[in-house]
């Protein structure tokens, strides 16, 4: 038996102890859910006919491995693909990490940079203690969001957007189902240079992440073959693909293959590097995307298929180097490796250790499995980064650009999402 | 009027399921200075190399080989090798919560410009992996950053003049460690550092050798 009077000082007392242990523990992930068709805050919210659950940390330097800057990582994504025939959310995770993982600018004179493994030790005074740039308020749209706010990290503003014409239902009058999405984004700062990381999550369950270069260029431009201000931005994703079965997923090469003496075309699905880890090209010519597809978990439809995602590439063109982990755009490894060497090292983090790590490759099917893609962008000087006289960097700034991938749903779900007929 | 025996009860109760809650936590603590003092001591184990000269070293070790780009430039018995860096190895969401707590550790070796990563189990204090590179960039240390600063401010007249109207320590400074990957460049597997003040005021950029001490225009 107690006191009552000593009670509102053991609440204190709690209080006090729960406040000191916070403080010597790390943060915890921002959790966000978004359901759509979502609505302006103040009006009435239809009810949701998909959603995201979405978990995701923006990692201060010195709490992983991925290299010396921080890092944006999603370490869950759920997405509601509508309703079971009881009437619950029909939940499936997506993805159990992403995350942009290098940032590899090689520049015309034969120097490069890595702004996520190359940044310095922690602790030379010169750096911020987080190279994200903190969000404010003007980096908000004035207006044509549906929503948007600064999320509780400080760092990511997260924008629900209208994404156009979902699509246009030629057997309904034309009748249009607008599309919905949200934007989660921040910006990583690495020196002269700020990188927008950005990554869409639309109503019908695509992924889009995106990577933009903007700021100040490193170099004053010059006028020569070997200009050292002419540079790539090649930028590398990690990701883990669950579909309800992480160690359940086959990784495929999805090419189109014109017959141009007979015309017409054939379509080839193909196990990703033979079954084995490793790395393989984009080909414009072939379409070249990446499938990930579930060999346990199926869809709603009748007769069901096999969940899957695929990985569509948005790109302009492919870096290659003398840097070997610049020899594919594609690079899948196993998350626990065989060889007792790499295990004792995993997670592999690093994109910049991929060729290493697939020396000796190891079977991909039916293990789980990492993916990783690079897509870059050509970074040519134009007088709109400069100023009205001369080409002196400081003077402007380069217009952002951007590169990245769509992640498409790929029997998903049991039907054209969103489509009511 | 009392309270029920049972409520210290129910405060333990409350307290295990917020710590249980808290077990989730999304960020892996960072490493401790016992920890990092442990990774180093085990890398310095498993390298010896790194603390002898590179006439000492035996012929069969990769920190045996020097690229032309790094002849004649250290006297035989100099050694010289960058503070090494501790990193916490995993990222939250991809580490067991039983497993074990373990480090990576890098340095770079001036006199054969490689980068030596040694990658160490903290609770076994054991070296579970070696790995040599070249072309990797290595962390700076605050002691080089601070050398490189010092010789960019003896050899360049705008640093110069910054440094002495507001003070070397008052200088902001923001570096990029750029990697020469061309094998016939004279700068190939040199440590370079390229900084420039961004406050009180912008600056000329200045490359910084730092296995050289050399230092020209970073522009």
């Amino acid at each position: 038996m107690i006191n009552l009077a000593l009670w509102p000082r053991l609440l204190g007392l709690i209080v006090a102890v729960l406040f000191v242990v916070s403080l010597s523990r790390p943060a915890h992930a921002i959790v966000i859910e978004q359901y759509f068709p979502a609505a302006p805050d103040g009006q009435p919210r239809p009810q949701a006919q998909s959603g995201w659950r979405i978990n995701y940390d923006i990692l201060a330097p010195g709490t992983h491995g991925y290299g010396r800057s921080a890092v944006f990582q999603f370490s869950s994504v759920e997405f509601m693909r509508g309703y079971l025939p009881n009437g619950k959310p029909d939940w499936i995770k997506i993805l159990n990490n992403l995350a942009m993982v290098e940032m590899y600018v090689p520049y015309n004179d034969g120097t490069f940079v890595l702004d996520m493994h190359g940044r310095s030790h922690y602790g030379v005074p010169t750096l911020e203690p987080n190279p994200f740039v903190k969000a404010r308020p003007d980096f908000l749209p004035p207006y044509g969001i549906i929503s948007g706010k600064i999320e509780q990290d400080g760092y990511v503003i997260g924008e629900v957007v209208d994404d156009g014409i979902r699509f246009m239902d030629s057997h309904q009058g034309n009748k249009v189902r607008r599309g919905q999405m949200l934007w989660l984004w921040a910006t990583l700062k690495a020196s002269n240079y700020r990188y927008v990381l950005k990554y869409g999550f639309s109503d019908d369950g695509t992924i889009s992440v995106r990577a933009g270069g903007t700021a100040e260029n490193l170099y004053d431009d010059k006028d020569s073959p070997r200009n050292k201000a002419v540079h790539l931005h090649v930028a590398a994703w990690r990701m883990e693909f669950d579909l309800g079965a992480a160690n359940m997923n086959m990784i495929n090469i999805v090419e189109r293959h014109p017959d141009l003496s007979e015309g017409g075309a054939t379509f080839s699905v193909r196990p990703f590097n033979n079954g084995l880890e490793g790395g393989e090209k984009w080909n414009p010519e072939a379409f070249t995307m990446l499938e990930i597809m579930n060999e346990k978990t199926v869809n709603r439809h009748v007769p069901p298929r096999h969940v899957g995602y695929g990985l569509m590439p948005i790109r302009t063109g492919s870096a290659r180097t003398t840097e070997r982990y610049t020899n594919f755009d594609f690079w899948v490894t196993r998350r626990t490796p065989a060889d007792p060497r790499r295990s004792a090292r995993a997670p592999e983090l690093k994109f910049i250790d991929l060729p290493e790590n697939t020396t000796v490759p190891e079977p991909i099917t039916h293990k789980r499995d990492v993916v990783w893609y690079s897509s870059a962008v050509s970074h040519m000087p134009r007088t709109e980064d400069f100023g009205p006289h001369g080409y002196h960097r400081r003077e402007g700034v380069a217009i952002a650009m951007w590169t990245g991938f769509d992640l498409i749903p790929r029997d998903l779900w049991d039907k054209t999402p969103l489509l009511q007929r | 009027m009392h309270l029920p025996a049972s409520y210290p009860g129910l405060i333990l109760v409350f307290f295990a399921l917020t710590s249980t809650t808290w077990a989730q936590d999304s960020q892996l603590k960072p490493l401790t200075p016992d920890e990092v003092a442990m990774a180093t001591k085990l890398e310095r184990e498993a390298v010896p190399e790194l603390q002898l000269p590179l006439a000492s070293r035996p012929r069969s070790s990769v920190l045996s080989a020097q690229p032309p780009s790094l002849k004649n430039i250290f006297p035989s018995a100099v050694v010289k090798y960058a503070d090494p860096e501790v990193t916490i190895l995993g990222a939250p969401g991809l580490v067991e919560s039983d497993a074990h707590r373990r480090a990576v550790v890098t340095q770079f070796d001036y006199v054969t410009g490689l980068l030596v990563t040694v990658t160490v189990d903290l609770d076994a204090k054991k070296v579970l992996d070696v790995k040599v590179a070249r072309d990797k960039p290595a962390p700076l240390s605050a002691a080089e950053f601070s050398h490189a600063l010092d010789l960019a401010i003896a050899n360049n007249s705008d640093l110069k003049r910054l440094a002495s109207e507001f003070g070397r320590d008052k200088l902001g400074v923001e570096i990029v460690t750029p990697v020469d990957s061309r094998k016939s460049s004279p700068r190939y597997g040199h440590r370079l550092i390229l900084l420039w003040a961004e406050t009180p005021q912008p600056s000329d950029r200045v490359m910084v050798d730092l296995t050289t001490d050399q230092v020209s225009s970073g522009d």
